[in-house]
């Protein structure tokens, strides 16, 4: 007899607030890896995130609130993370995680329990293939490494190389077999493939051996730690050749531990300081001023999430006060909708199949300590 | 011919690294039969150390060498003191303690990652002396030297400092017997407090010359790979033997470079630990080690 009684006396209170509350902010998830050695991209993915979500909730039109929570760099700390977000905090969609083979582990939690997930830097094959609430403004390695390979086949004479990758990770993997099939679909001869783990610390042994196959260059699917440590090993080994680079290069970090190592290295990337655009414009002064460091390219494509997911509340009308499982399905059907959004990758679209469609590319160079557009003449 | 030459002095450079750590690394197992997970973090936080003396007090490399030994030394102590001691006076079993020292390191790793951030560092260009030497074919770098020569010497000092001293000889009685050592009237707490402090200050100084040996790798997770390949190490030489340490160290290495070059570097770690396997399977004892297996 007794909850019934609760019920009619607290179900009529539940409902008289939710009507007479203002607006609330929708609670969105960062799953971040801000500790351990994926730090590197996790840093300016926070920023570009809370950056993000500082100025939309200055506009007003959308209110969101952050919940920022430290992955770390395994599968595990994401799985832990996702779990946290979904079931304790009862986000309404979450923005992450770093590396793709946190997504892998990951995504299917949000999969199942309906909630939408944006990766902003995930780019392995089949991060939207993981299920129908995932989604990604990162564009895959499948694009961008056709492009680098077309663009250095052109500029190098290229006929021959050598592929040195991590097999310890999915996503450098996965950029490895894309690599190769670009490679071959260009003509060019594998001399020899060589791997190292995720860790290591001394690759004196893989570099000797590329080094003695005689390549005209040396192409490479890493993360920016090892990658590092590759390029100054390199050339302290009288390695002379290009280095061609997956996304996993994509940091000026590189450039600045590396030094004069880093000179030369060939990379594909989804966004450069120099692009014109005033969203790219107001990005860009906006992060110097307020982490006083320059943005890098995981930085702006997490901006670019930010902006994704406000965007779909915007399109979903959501004013804070419905169910959670309502916010979640309507922003997994508003994010379809998301055509032509202005953001610092340029003019972007969601694609049908989750996918980002994102017109303008770059290849980038390092010359004279920065990463410059590589032009084909 | 020329690059076998090549890889061999690869592979005698990385077991180096891996016989540095494990000398300290077998140190502690040799007297206190306690495999010290947290070696690996001790190791990080040396070569941190020795990066903010050389970053933020511009001092040399001898002051930086010595401070990150006597630093990671004396958090040995505070390791004992505060992790293993308490055990040892419940006395808790050997698993306790393994799974303590996992806990410690986990608290290292993550104070270190506070206090220096988690991006991997450099030490200062200039401090390292970066000199290349060319036979032929065949490059060998300075440091490479220097890596290889230090672990010679610590392991022919600590060997001295083990059998040659009434402080050895101190060690090795707490080793043989913990009871009749401390019956006999030996300082058994003072000890083994020397001892990690010994296993500690190795570490600490490991720590510094693989940050100088790789450039950009000094963080608090580089310690991490070295945890694993050097209890690899001191299985293959014989658990508790300095000798024994070192030989296993390069053979590790110089198995790992091999294989990469003539076998397939997709098998490297599954072959070196495949070794391990085959010698705990085949001559539990290690390659060097007798049937009582300690010497220290």
């Amino acid at each position: 007899m007794k909850r019934p009684c609760l019920l009619a006396l607290v179900l009529p209170l539940l409902t008289t607030a939710a009507w007479s509350a203002p607006a609330q902010p929708v609670k969105v998830g960062l799953a971040v890896g801000i500790t351990g050695d994926i730090a590197v991209y996790g840093n300016p993915i926070r920023n570009g995130l809370l950056l993000g979500f500082k100025q939309i909730n200055a506009m007003g039109q959308v209110r969101m609130d952050p919940i920022l929570e430290d992955t770390g760099g395994g599968r595990d700390g994401a799985v832990n993370v996702f779990q946290k977000l979904i079931q304790r905090d009862q986000v309404a969609a979450i923005l992450g995680p770093v590396l793709s083979s946190q997504a892998f582990a990951a995504d299917p939690l949000a999969v199942q329990a309906g909630v939408p997930v944006v990766g902003v830097t995930n780019t392995a094959k089949g991060i939207p293939q993981i299920g129908v609430t995932v989604f990604r403004v990162s564009a895959p390695e499948a694009v961008q490494i056709p492009k680098s390979v077309a663009v250095a086949k052109k500029v190098l004479d290229l006929s021959r190389v050598v592929v040195l990758y991590d097999n310890a990770d999915d996503f450098t993997i996965s950029g490895y077999r894309t690599f190769v099939d670009e490679l071959q679909k260009n003509g060019i001869a594998i001399a020899d493939t060589i791997t190292f783990s995720r860790g290591d610390s001394d690759f004196s042994a893989q570099l000797t051996k590329a080094k003695a196959a005689n390549p005209q260059a040396i192409v490479v699917s890493a993360l920016a730690r090892e990658g590092t440590l590759l390029l100054i090993q390199a050339r302290n080994l009288g390695i002379t050749v290009p280095f061609i680079g997956g996304n996993g290069f994509n940091d000026t970090n590189i450039i600045t531990r590396a030094g004069p190592a880093a000179e030369g290295l060939i990379v594909g990337t989804a966004w450069v300081p120099s692009a014109p655009s005033p969203v790219n414009l107001k990005f860009y002064g906006a992060y110097r001023d307020e982490y006083r460091r320059e943005p890098n390219q995981f930085a702006a494509q997490a901006y670019t999430g930010a902006e994704v997911v406000a965007e779909a509340i915007h399109r979903a009308g959501l004013t804070g006060t419905e169910d959670v499982a309502t916010q979640r399905s309507k922003i997994v059907q508003a994010l379809h909708t998301v055509k032509n959004l202005d953001t610092p990758l340029g003019r972007i679209s969601i694609a049908d199949d989750r996918d980002v469609i994102q017109p303008r590319t770059y290849v980038a160079v390092v010359r004279g300590g920065r990463f410059v557009e590589l032009d084909v003449k | 011919m020329a690059i076998f030459l090549q890889q061999l002095v690869n592979g005698i450079s990385l077991g180096s690294v891996y016989a540095l750590f494990a000398l300290g690394f077998t140190l502690v197992f040799g007297v206190l039969e306690i495999i010290n997970l947290a070696h690996p973090a001790v190791l990080a936080v040396g070569a941190l150390i020795a990066y903010t003396l050389l970053e933020g007090a511009h001092t040399g490399l001898a002051v930086a060498l010595a401070g990150a030994c006597v630093g990671a030394g004396l958090l040995g102590v505070v390791i004992d003191r505060v992790a293993f001691r308490p055990l040892r006076l419940r006395g808790a079993s050997r698993l306790s303690s393994l799974i303590t020292s996992i806990g410690v390191a986990l608290i290292l790793v993550n104070l270190a990652q506070i206090v220096w951030g988690t991006e991997p560092l450099s030490y200062p260009p200039g401090t390292v002396p970066l000199r290349f030497f060319t036979a032929g074919p065949v490059t060998v770098s300075l440091l490479q030297v220097l890596v290889l020569a230090t672990v010679v010497a610590l392991m022919i000092g600590l060997r001295a400092l083990l059998f040659r001293t009434r402080l050895g000889l101190a060690i090795r009685a707490v080793a043989e017997n913990p009871q009749t050592a401390g019956l006999l009237g030996m300082p058994f707490d003072r000890v083994v407090a020397f001892t990690f402090f010994l296993s500690s200050g190795l570490g600490g100084v490991a720590g510094v010359l693989v940050g100088m040996l790789f450039q950009g790798s000094v963080s608090p997770f580089m310690g991490g790979t070295y945890g694993l390949k050097g209890l690899a190490a001191i299985i293959l030489g014989g658990m508790g033997d300095i000798t024994g340490a070192v030989l296993g160290g390069l053979a590790m290495g110089v198995g790992e470079v091999m294989i990469v070059q003539y076998f397939n570097s997709s098998y490297r770690d599954a072959v070196a630990f495949g070794l391990v396997f085959l010698v705990l399977v085949l001559r539990p004892t290690g390659l060097l080690g007798q049937q009582r297996g300690r010497e220290a």
